[in-house]
């Protein structure tokens, strides 16, 4: 069997651009393919491209006979490198244009890739598809050596300068890589104009349609003009291999896709036997025109699907779907419901289909089962999107309220020093006799007991203000008894942990206290919850003196915070500035201007001003020259 | 395996094979997996094949919930959100899927069980999503615009 290689390629201007400065070459007796992307103000880049184009073009088949594909290719494209830097270097107004340039040479079933910039190769093999090309960007080029992450280049002010490019100088550095093709490959050369306006996932789902390679090219450009197309856009696709297109695959594209088709309006009726005009999605409808508007729009998108082999339809009338409901915050458990109305309803059909034809009714419930779970998918990353937004919203909303709270805090003291303080539980009463015994004899007894905590002196003070705290017929004992234990002390480990240890084991102490002195149960119980809430309200009140004494540490520590976060905004705004002053300036410098003619760059001093009454020199107008490597 | 549907032995005969498929286009899965060794790729993807033999044998609809639950919280630790960890998912098992198609182009049983339990798999990512979207709103709700005083 023939191994067979078809290519076709399209470019378009864009939805912004006047010029179109992308160039291609789609040559199948040759065997070459190319994408060239100009750059280059005052319409030098479309020369530049064009020129590039011819060069190469010529060379490989004036040569193709004579040298290996590598060696061909690589030697084409510095020839076109020469050529274009010959051009900017004869007339000024081309200097510094240059081109970009991914080309395929294919030979048999092997594929030599050449390419220079940011032009780039991609490849779908069994479904997956493989970039084979790095950018020659000067952030990719950071990213390769680790100086940046991937985040960052996103961001990066230089993200779209190009590190090579063909023309800059005479000769360029080209990357040549090689691969077998096998049957069903297909490969796509593009600009940049076509990644940078689709999603990698739309570029995976049009590359992996069984449609012919021309409708591919023209649905690429299309996904990309949708995006907002504000780059030209060029695209060649080549197919490899005798089958390129799976026999299942075929059935289900024409016969699978028209049988579905057929049974449109039997899904519109199942549909509305289960109920799909009376989900709350479909509440401001007519019956008639939510069965048409819903299950209409599904049955359409699944039958394209069939008929293209990708999941993209389905993925826009769910995503279409989701953003609508969830976005006028219709809850998941109805958009849920519809969907599964939907698949209730499209399982009918498949069901007869199947009773009909058993092999193309598998086929349509297998490629049917891939779309519902694609319509998951889309559902999914719609609720996860307003899941960040929703989290994004609250953690600035807990921002503010913390700015808020500590303008208040810093301006008015009105939070209880004391917590139980302002309690309005009835005070305490004095402790009965037999208890007021058995907390005296208590007291004595866990002072006189070896103390577990190092500062003996403390652990004296933290039985005796208990005891004090125990027999208190006041709150507010509590609180001057905290306060005396506290006294003054170094807010630090050193300080704060001997004063709790003295309080465990003057607990512990009096407890145990407790325990051994004669007397009833009732007693010794009422005298053991006193002495527990004595310990309990000495270490709450202690603890709030703590926070309240690093209070204004932390007032400070967030001021400081803040204070850093400002200057971070600031220094990102300067760095930002300054990038943009390097960019600009990159770009209109021309060394080859007289110094003195640079004043208003600020590279020279300015000329002393003429006189009065004389005419001002003529200065001619300052001339936008692309620094070879930018965009 | 008696007690089971057939398909089920087949799934686990096929394994291997999907763990090699898997190990070949784990670059092209996700960008997340494709930067882990091959070692943890593979312990990710056997997870989810473990999981998916699981909910094919038993049919249990709770026990799978508990697995897709702790993966998404496992990959949010990595910092990837839930729609994230779907995606790999059914990334994950659609190459699963694709193997036994090959292998066993004649009876579309298993790769059928395999797309449904794709769609399980993301719609319960999706009710997690929705349980902490709803959790969250209500806080967001609860907390009352800034700048009002309570």
């Amino acid at each position: 069997m023939t191994f067979v290689v078809s290519g076709y390629g399209d470019s378009h201007v864009g939805a912004v651009r006047d010029t179109n400065e992308d160039a291609l070459i789609v040559d199948p007796k040759w065997g070459l393919y190319a994408v060239l992307d100009g750059m280059g103000g005052a319409s030098a880049g479309d020369i530049a491209s064009t020129k590039a184009r011819d060069v190469i073009h010529e060379y490989v088949r004036a040569r193709r006979a004579t040298l290996g594909p590598r060696q061909l290719l690589e030697a084409a494209i510095n020839a076109a490198s020469a050529a274009v830097h010959g051009e900017a270097q004869r007339r000024r107004d081309r200097r510094g244009m240059g081109t970009t340039v991914v080309a395929c040479l294919i030979d048999g079933r092997r594929a030599t890739l050449a390419h220079v910039g940011d032009s780039r190769a991609y490849l779908l093999r069994d479904g997956r598809m493989h970039r084979l090309t790095n950018d020659h960007t000067i952030v990719a080029e950071l990213v390769a050596r680790g100086a940046i992450s991937a985040d960052e280049a996103d961001r990066h002010a230089y993200k779209n300068v190009l590190s090579r490019n063909l023309g800059a100088k005479a000769t360029a550095v080209v990357d040549v890589n090689e691969l077998e093709l096998v049957p069903g490959d297909r490969l796509m050369l593009c600009s940049d104009g076509l990644y940078g306006y689709a999603s990698n996932e739309a570029l995976h789902q049009l590359m992996g349609s069984t449609d012919p390679g021309a409708d591919v090219v023209r649905d690429l450009i299309e996904a990309a003009l949708r995006g907002g197309g504000g780059d030209n856009v060029t695209t060649i696709v080549v197919d490899a291999g005798t089958q390129a297109v799976p026999r299942a695959t075929v059935v289900l594209k024409t016969s699978g896709a028209g049988a579905w088709w057929a049974r449109r309006d039997r899904l519109l009726a199942a549909a509305r036997a289960y109920g799909i005009h009376r989900s709350p999605l479909c509440a401001v409808l007519a019956p008639d025109d939510a069965i048409a508007l819903v299950a209409g729009n599904f049955a359409d998108a699944v039958y394209h699907d069939l008929e293209k082999g990708t999941s993209v339809n389905v993925w826009t009338f769910v995503e279409n779907l989701a953003v609508g409901w969830l976005g006028q915050g219709g809850a998941w458990t109805a958009l849920r419901e519809l969907l599964d109305g939907l698949a209730r309803a499209a399982d009918a059909v498949v069901r007869e289909l199947r009773a009909e034809d058993a092999a193309l009714g598998g086929l349509i419930e297998g490629a049917l089962a891939r779309a519902l779970v694609t319509a998951e998918s889309a559902a999914g990353g719609v609720l996860a999107g307003r899941l960040r937004a929703v989290e994004v919203e609250l953690v600035r909303q807990d921002a503010e309220r913390s700015r808020q709270q500590a303008e208040v805090t810093s301006k008015f003291i009105d939070h209880p020093t004391v917590p139980f303080m302002r309690a309005v539980a009835p005070p305490p009463e004095a402790p009965a006799p037999d208890v007021q015994a058995l907390l005296d004899g208590a007291r004595r007894r866990a002072l006189g007991r070896p103390a577990a905590a190092s500062d003996r002196a403390l652990f004296t003070r933290a039985v005796e203000h208990s005891h004090r705290v125990a027999t208190a017929t006041s709150d507010a004992e509590a609180a001057l008894a905290a306060r005396e234990l506290f006294d003054v002390r170094s807010l630090d480990e050193a300080g704060v942990t001997p004063l709790y240890d003295a309080l465990d084991a003057a607990r512990a102490a009096h407890i145990d206290a407790v325990r051994a002195v004669p007397g009833a149960i009732a007693g010794k119980v009422a005298a053991l919850r006193r002495i527990a809430a004595a310990y309990q309200r000495l270490s709450s009140t202690i603890t709030s003196l703590v926070v309240e004494s690093v209070a204004p540490s932390a007032e400070a520590l967030r001021e400081a915070a803040a204070a850093t976060a400002a200057l971070r905004a600031q220094v990102t705004k300067n760095e930002k500035k300054v990038a943009e002053l390097e960019r600009k300036f990159a770009t209109i410098i021309d060394d080859d201007l007289p110094a003195g003619m640079r004043f208003d760059l600020g590279l020279d001093p300015p000329p002393p001003p003429p006189p009065r009454r004389a005419e001002p020199p003529a200065i001619p107008p300052r001339r936008r020259l692309p620094k070879e490597t930018l965009r | 395996m008696s007690g089971v549907p057939a398909y089920v032995a087949a799934f686990e005969q096929l394994r291997p094979a999907i763990a090699v498929r898997l190990s070949e286009v784990r670059g092209s899965l996700d960008h997340a997996i494709a930067r882990v060794t091959p070692a943890e790729a593979g312990a990710i993807c056997d997870a989810v094949l473990h999981a998916i033999m699981t909910l094919l044998v038993t049919g249990d609809h709770a026990l799978h919930r508990g697995f897709v639950h702790s993966f998404v919280a496992v990959r949010s630790a990595e910092g990837l959100g839930p729609d994230h960890a779907q995606r790999l998912l059914i990334a994950i098992i659609d190459v699963a899927a694709s193997v036994v198609r090959s292998h066993q182009s004649a009876d579309p049983t298993l790769a059928l069980a395999l797309n449904h339990a794709s769609r399980l798999t993301a719609r319960m990512v999706n009710d997690a999503i929705a349980d902490d979207l709803l959790r969250r709103t209500a806080q967001l709700t609860a907390a009352g615009p800034v700048g009002v005083r309570p």
